[in-house]
């Protein structure tokens, strides 16, 4: 299996080549560069702003300086500086971010799991009644419903018509950082956000825990197993349920790479300050140094998430074989 | 096994055509009954259908009587006016009719939505037949580049391009959407025709010697035609989702232009979500509705192309 891992880990280097190919100099496109913005509206020489942009290396060929990006990144670390924002070190800027993405993450996968995994056990093991059929619906409609409208909803019904959330931002300012209000603050800002995506993101697992649970209803060793006289509860915690699990942990590398990328479209909305947001708001503001960083960031993520993934899946059940 | 092989080959070379014919008249037939009996068998389906219907032939007919520099002229002195008899669902912040807007948007998203799952849908199953198809090692690099193209951040890369790209329209926007759209079809087109060219009527063909595209388009794609309706409905409910979506983060329809979109943003103003409902509410309802009618038209769909899961 190691070596299988070595060689996903060894085709990541010339993926991640592209990619930060792709969007350094689709980025170069964009109007503006590293010096638009330093000035703001100060009147500076011409004269001067040639002479910087000489010294920044502004002026070099484009594969040059693609060259040098790369370079500090694979050394350093260092993506750069962000255009706006006072000119910060981007894996600064990221970094904070990333914290708030990550509580985010970790509250909705919290959410999802609580809910999903009974929704599942209850569908299968309740097969054909009113129950299951109002389950599978939910899956159906949740699998539609785009999340800005449900976000939408969900902000205009509990935030502004009930109040019982927060509209905006991660956690109110005024409170003293480290307290035991502050943490509350922060815990009641994101539960709003964190129940939207996860109403969403149920549906998979839901679906494939209730079509394992059939499956495995009618195998042997359930069959052994009530005939042993074991408790139907018993059988489904202890033995259906471990097996069913399976398709679920290789969803877990998924969900590891997602905690660090973020939701654009939640945070957004929610105004809430992570990496989807900033995505958005260096877009806007022409900021690529930041956006570049993210997209080529969100890229290794996801495909370490597969990878991961992958091994889990082998770790859970050796029968598997990763090629 | 040689033996057999022979055997089978012999067979359908003895009335090739006959053969074909009655098979693609029998499936051609089966799939249309099984599909209209799986929906009238779950009302569900058949309510979304005929909601679905009703909703695109309003909007489509509507959309007709109305005039496009009319409906998004800006009128200052009526902006932001609530529910009258005059404007059935009040004013936006340029002053235009609300509802005109909104049946012209629905219009302008339905038609993205289909064109996009049209396009990526003919990406999807040339890639995917194609690899399938020849399998070996036109597959193995074929599908090795989607695996690696499907793992980019997409929604990430359309925004950026939609930046770059100095003077975007519909067009350019179809055309993004569909780029980015088609993986998860070649995924399913390619196992499916994978499976489908190991069959006695691709070798039949090949030892008549039928060209190989020939056999590709007029003998394995219409087995496809079941599996290919699923995705493309499912598809198109999820490119309603994401044009809303991209124009909400305000990277989408440009600014003015009528779309489901545009009037969901409107509802970015924390002003507009309180107290301004008229103007988001009916648009975020419309989408709701449309996808939902959709994704459950589409799991009729599903069932009917899978004989394992079908209610009648």
């Amino acid at each position: 299996m190691w070596k299988t891992v070595v060689r996903r880990l060894l085709i990541l280097i010339p993926q991640l080549l592209f990619i930060s190919a792709a969007v350094f100099f689709m980025s170069q496109a964009m109007p503006g560069d590293a010096l638009t913005g330093v000035f703001g509206e100060m009147d500076v020489d011409a004269q001067i702003i040639e002479e910087l942009r000489e010294e920044f290396g502004l002026n070099d060929p484009l594969l040059q300086q693609y060259g040098r990006w790369v370079w500090g990144i694979v050394t350093e670390f260092d993506f750069g500086r962000t255009l706006t924002q006072g000119r910060r070190p981007v894996t600064d800027l990221i970094g904070e971010r990333m914290a708030n993405s990550v509580r985010l993450a970790i509250l909705t996968l919290i959410f999802q799991y609580a809910l999903a995994i009974p929704l599942g056990v209850i569908a299968a093991r309740r097969r054909g009644t009113v129950i299951d059929k109002a389950i599978v619906l939910y899956t159906f409609a949740a699998m539609a419903m785009p999340t800005i409208v449900l976000a939408l909803l969900m902000l205009f019904t509990f935030g502004f018509n009930l109040s019982w959330f927060p509209i905006r931002g991660s956690v109110d300012v005024l409170l003293e950082t480290g307290s035991f209000a502050y943490f509350i603050s922060r815990i009641h800002h994101l539960i709003l956000p964190s129940i939207t995506a996860a109403l969403l993101g149920t549906v998979f697992i839901i679906n494939i825990l209730r079509s394992e649970i059939i499956d495995a209803q009618n195998s042997d060793y359930v069959t052994t197993a009530r005939s042993k006289g074991v408790p139907a509860g018993r059988i489904y915690s202890k033995h259906i349920l471990r097996n069913s699990a399976l398709p679920i942990v290789s969803m877990l590398g998924f969900a590891v790479a997602g905690l660090f990328t973020g939701s654009i479209f939640i945070e957004t909305i929610f105004s809430y300050p992570g990496i989807g947001q900033l995505f958005v708001t260096s877009i806007t503001t022409r900021d690529f140094p930041v956006s570049n960083a993210l997209v080529l960031m969100t890229a290794f993520l996801i495909a370490m998430g597969a990878l991961i993934g992958d091994v889990l899946l082998t770790v859970v059940d050796p029968r598997i074989r990763v090629r | 096994m040689d033996n057999l092989d022979n055997k089978v080959d012999a067979t359908a070379i003895g009335d090739p055509m006959d053969k074909k014919m009655l098979k693609a008249e029998k499936r051609k037939i089966a799939f249309t009954t099984v599909l209209w009996k799986e929906i009238k068998a779950d009302k569900l389906a058949l309510v979304s259908l005929i909601l679905l219907v009703g909703i695109v032939l309003t909007v489509f007919i509507w959309s007709m009587f109305l005039d496009a520099a009319e409906v998004t002229r800006m009128n200052l002195p009526m902006v932001n006016r609530p529910p009258s008899q005059e404007h059935v669902l009040g004013t936006d912040d340029g002053g235009r009719d609300v509802l005109n807007f909104m049946v012209m948007g629905a219009r302008n998203s339905l038609n993205i939505a289909f064109f996009v799952t049209i396009i990526a849908a003919s990406i999807g199953v040339l890639v995917g037949i194609t690899a399938g198809f020849y399998g070996g090692r036109v597959d193995n690099v074929m599908m090795r580049i989607v695996d690696t193209v499907s793992m980019l951040p997409f929604l990430m890369i359309i925004i950026l391009f939609i930046v770059i790209i100095p003077r975007y329209g519909i067009v350019h926007f179809i055309l993004l959407m569909s780029l980015f759209g088609w993986f998860g079809i070649s995924r399913q087109v390619r196992a499916r025709a994978l499976q489908q060219g190991r069959l006695d009527y691709v070798s039949a063909a090949k030892t008549l010697g039928t060209p190989n595209p020939v056999i590709i388009f007029r003998e394995v794609l219409p087995n496809l035609v079941s599996i290919l309706s699923v995705l493309m409905t499912l598809n198109l409910a999820n490119n309603v989702g994401l044009e809303v979506g991209l124009t909400f983060l305000g990277f989408g329809m440009p600014h003015g232009t009528p779309s489901l979109g545009n009037l969901i943003a409107l509802a970015r103003v924390p002003v507009v979500m309180e107290h301004r409902w008229w103007q988001w509410i009916p648009a975020s309802l419309l989408v709701l509705v449309i996808a939902l009618c959709i994704n459950f038209v589409g799991q009729a769909v599903n069932r009917a192309a899978d004989a394992r899961q079908r209610l009648v």
